[in-house]
């Protein structure tokens, strides 16, 4: 079985840091998801744990070895290239055979492992083929059938997705998510900036974030399970990029912590409630109060606010709203279909539902927060 | 506008293949004429096809002269982008101390006249016992700085993910220079190639600072001191069919790469 370990992992170019700090553990067979906006140092994690850049301090296990000096064809890991990287002069066979060849692997074993891929990806009437003959999505399938003939103990996909339209998208990431339960024991780490991706496909998303100016600043926001982000974001910077579209956040003060619904705050002059741990707040401390879109309730309630923009998505409508004497608007998905520019709404913003989150950025816990 | 525009644009290609290809459609009717034809003039075309002048050359010296050129320019080619390729693909793509500045001391080698390290060459050569030798030619052209140049922006374009799925498959640098990026050049080296070859068919300069004795020229060493010699006897007809003949073989190497090469101005043209 295997693991992929790192220990306070470091990786500074020239005087620009990339990486800090980034303790994590992947488990045997688990699918974990890097995800983080754009310079965040996602890709470069995954290609220090390919070997591709060694350049880095800390520690790297896989499968309870350290790999930190072992050349990347001997970490016994195999990597999904976003451009695909097929070998262009070869056939897709000579292509996913090239490493077993390589490997001083028997023709027979050669041929078995390239039936299996090849059966499993269904590229079996595109083996004689050369790439340039391929659509994208069968290339990306030969990029995926190469990694799997080597059977590593560790896959690794650098956004294997991002060059294909949005339907081959979800064909391939059905596929990718169908191969991690049929292969089992590997692990496989995967790189995207596209959180639908990231929540449709992990076992474990790990939310990185660029490290700017800040010395202090760590690389890893959060670890956990999908939903565990969704619903109880650490932090402003998980608040905000998980989840589509963003969170609502306002900027309000703290009023009183131990009323029965939770601590009481203001907001357009109306005494509102969320359900979160008061440990640690005090009366009067500025805080920032968010809500996902999805949780406003756009129908009933005590808080006005007038729409000033209709995103119709199909099955729903995301609406931009403004709130008279709050700044920033507020954006809230209804299956209404009869509302327009410029109608007044009845808001509601139910006390569960809302977030906390305390001056540093730092999220206070949720008490009724529905997790998965 | 835009039919106007192409036509425009069609006549003045035409024209100006016209203008290219005259002078040697004129050079092969010379010198299929006979010298009292082409003395008399007032005809394009030859009377009689007439391959006399061919024969003629090709039972003097010129067949010599023509084999030096053909294995000086194949040796210096197949040389010279052997060298300038693995040189400008260590100089893109491997690490190492003093790599900078070795590039940009090319560079400033690259601005320096060939006339001005002529005779330093000359003397060099000449110390090294290799006057008058074909080694001479071959040794001063075995790197081509401005190939060397090309070649490394190339592979600096180059996809770096498909050297690091090669090196996840086990591949050494050098294995993957020659297993996956050498096949992937194929393009850039055709057209170094017929640079380098078309460079030192036609070198001049060279050949005639190295070479002396007549057993060792190169065809346009030969050509020269052959025109010289008809021009007395007026025979252009020897002159022009020498002239068809040194051209066919930067005409067939330019055939035999044209696919190579057209991929390559078409990659560089913002295709794919």
């Amino acid at each position: 079985m295997t693991a992929v370990v790192l220990k306070d992992m470091a990786l500074t170019r020239g005087t620009t840091p990339i990486l800090r700090g980034v303790n994590l553990r992947v488990e045997p067979g688990e699918f974990c998801v890097f995800v983080g906006p754009s310079g965040c140092g996602k890709s470069t994690l995954l290609r220090l744990i390919a070997g591709l850049d060694e350049d880095a301090s800390g520690e790297l296990f896989i499968d309870g070895a350290a790999v930190n000096n072992t050349p990347a064809a001997k970490r016994n890991v195999a990597m999904v290239f976003q451009g695909y990287a097929l070998y262009p002069h070869m056939t897709v066979e000579a292509n996913m055979a090239f490493a077993l060849r390589r490997a001083g692997m028997g023709k027979a074993e050669i041929a078995a492992r390239l039936r299996e891929a090849a059966r499993a990806l269904h590229l079996e009437e595109f083996l004689q083929r050369k790439p340039a003959m391929l659509s994208g999505g069968q290339r990306q399938r030969v990029a995926i059938a190469r990694a799997i003939v080597k059977k590593p103990k560790v896959f690794l996909f650098d956004e294997p997705l991002s060059n294909l339209d949005a339907s081959l998208r979800v064909e391939t990431r059905i596929e990718i998510a169908r191969l991690h339960r049929q292969l089992g024991s590997a692990s496989m780490l995967y790189v995207t900036h596209d959180q639908v991706e990231a929540m449709t496909l992990a076992d474990k998303i790990v939310l990185l974030q660029p490290l700017g100016q800040d010395p202090l600043a760590q690389s890893i926001v959060q670890v956990g399970r999908p939903m565990e982000l969704y619903h109880q974001p650490a932090n402003l910077f998980a608040a905000r990029f998980i989840g589509t579209p963003a969170m609502n956040l306002f900027e309000t003060r703290v009023l009183a912590l131990d009323e029965p619904e939770g601590v009481a705050f203001e907001l357009q002059g109306q005494r509102l409630h969320a359900a979160v741990d008061p440990a640690g707040l005090s009366v009067g401390e500025p805080v920032t109060v968010g809500i996902r879109p999805e949780h406003v309730l756009a129908y009933q309630g005590g808080l006005g606010a007038t729409v000033t923009h209709i995103e119709a998505l199909g099955e729903l409508s995301v609406l931009f709203t403004q709130m008279e004497g709050v700044a920033g608007p507020l954006l809230a998905k209804t299956t209404r279909e009869d509302l327009r520019v410029g109608d007044s709404l009845p808001v509601h913003l139910p006390s569960q539902a809302l977030h906390l989150f305390r001056g540093d950025g730092r999220a206070q816990r949720r008490l009724r927060a529905r997790t998965v | 506008m835009s039919r106007l525009l192409t036509y425009l644009l069609h006549g003045f290609l035409l024209g100006y293949a016209l203008l290219t290809l005259t002078p040697f459609v004129w050079a092969v009717l010379s010198s299929m004429k006979s010298v009292q034809e082409i003395a008399v003039g007032g005809r394009i075309l030859p009377l009689a096809l007439d391959f006399g002048a061919y024969r003629q050359i090709l039972q003097g010296d010129f067949g010599r002269w023509f084999f030096n050129s053909l294995s000086v320019a194949l040796t210096v080619t197949i040389s010279s982008v052997f060298s300038n390729t693995l040189a400008a693909y260590a100089l893109a793509r491997l690490r190492f101390r003093g790599g900078a500045a070795l590039f940009q001391t090319l560079l400033i080698i690259i601005m320096v006249p060939s006339q001005v390290t002529m005779i330093p060459a000359y003397l060099v050569v000449a110390r090294l016992g290799l006057a008058d030798t074909h080694l001479a030619l071959i040794l001063t052209s075995l790197v081509s700085i401005s190939a060397i140049f090309m070649m490394r922006q190339f592979f600096i374009n180059f996809r770096a993910e498909v050297e690091e799925a090669a090196k996840l498959d086990g591949c050494s640098a050098l294995t993957t220079f020659v297993r996956i990026v050498l096949p992937m050049a194929l393009p850039a080296l055709a057209t170094q190639a017929i640079f380098i070859f078309m460079g030192v068919w036609n070198e001049f300069m060279k050949p005639l600072l190295y070479i002396s004795s007549v057993d060792n020229y190169l065809l346009t060493q030969g050509l020269n001191a052959a025109a010289k010699q008809y021009e007395k006897s007026a025979a252009w007809n020897l002159i022009m069919a020498g002239s068809v003949v040194s051209v066919l073989p930067i005409l067939l190497v330019y055939l035999g790469l044209n696919r190579f090469f057209l991929k390559l101005n078409d990659q560089t043209g913002g295709g794919k």
